[in-house]
């Protein structure tokens, strides 16, 4: 986050249970370790947010380890909406996205920034 | 022995499926057990039907087992398997760090014909070590509906969304 510095980014960050030491508290604990004003943090004991992007990103398993970028305008209505732009920690096997890289998933945050500001 | 533990198995889950069927149903999943010990491919087309071999080709599969080691450790070995009837079976295989388990559903000669990971997440309780209260705003999710509405409402905004484990 401190490396893209602006107010035209929020960040939403879903904390699933998939791990067995996953619990409510860690998610908590994991909330804390970066707070920002422009970060929300949700918790989703039934993985409902990885089962629909699950869904969207057309993987064979729940979504998670995923990091997706969405452009303004976006809305998510009936379904969880397609990623501008999408990462993934996980060797997925039908990831259609690279693996996460901080360093180009920066670039492509201020690139998509910055093409809005140029389109504004 | 074998027989004493479908036996078992068929009291325990009050159905009664065929004994061959469910003898198919058992060796598909002993297959799948040793391709995630293993990581051997060659035995796979006696365990999965032709719908499943046509969506994940065996290099997918063999990511998919490194997805699940990577997350999850060492494959421990099956858990636990319930036959629901003839057709659906759930089998939870065990890693050193947690367990995922699978719905199954199998076609009349026991082959794996469709795989879908289990809503049941797999959770244990962690202990608080600091003892001290936590001030974060977190919301919890019941649904999508909650982060669907913020998700929207930010949508003036270049959004990142993450799905992540907490540990």
């Amino acid at each position: 986050m401190h490396r893209v510095p602006t107010e035209k980014l929020r960040v939403h960050i879903v904390w699933l249970p998939m791990l067995r030491s996953d619990d409510r508290q860690a998610a908590l604990e994991g909330s804390a370790e970066f707070t920002d004003d422009r970060v929300s943090y949700y918790w989703d004991p039934d993985r409902a947010a990885g089962k629909s992007f699950k869904k969207t990103l057309g993987l064979w398993q729940t979504a998670w380890d995923v990091y997706l970028l969405y452009s303004p305008g976006t809305r998510w209505d009936d379904f969880a909406p397609m990623p501008h732009y999408w990462m993934h920690q996980l060797t997925m096997a039908n990831a259609d996205a690279p693996s996460l890289d901080v360093d180009s998933l920066t670039a492509a945050t201020i690139e998509l920034i910055g093409r809005v500001d140029g389109s504004q | 022995m074998k027989i004493a533990f479908l036996l078992a198995v068929l009291l325990i889950s009050g159905c009664s499926p065929r004994t061959d069927q469910l003898a198919g149903q058992q060796r598909a999943i002993d297959i799948a057990s040793q391709f995630m010990r293993t990581g051997d491919t060659t035995r796979l087309r006696a365990a999965f039907g032709d719908s499943v071999l046509a969506a994940y080709s065996p290099s997918d599969m063999i990511n998919a087992r490194s997805d699940m080691i990577y997350s999850l450790g060492e494959f421990q070995g099956t858990k636990d398997q319930h036959f629901h009837s003839d057709s659906e079976s759930h089998v939870t295989f065990g890693f050193e760090r947690g367990d995922m388990t699978f719905t199954l559903l199998h076609d009349s000669s026991g082959k794996i014909v469709l795989i879908s990971e289990d809503a049941e997440p797999t959770t244990h309780a962690s202990t608080d070590t600091t003892g001290q209260p936590i001030t974060v705003a977190m919301t919890d999710l019941s649904g999508t509906d909650a982060l669907r509405l913020a998700f929207n409402s930010d949508s003036q905004f270049v959004r990142l969304v993450s799905l992540l484990s907490p540990t």
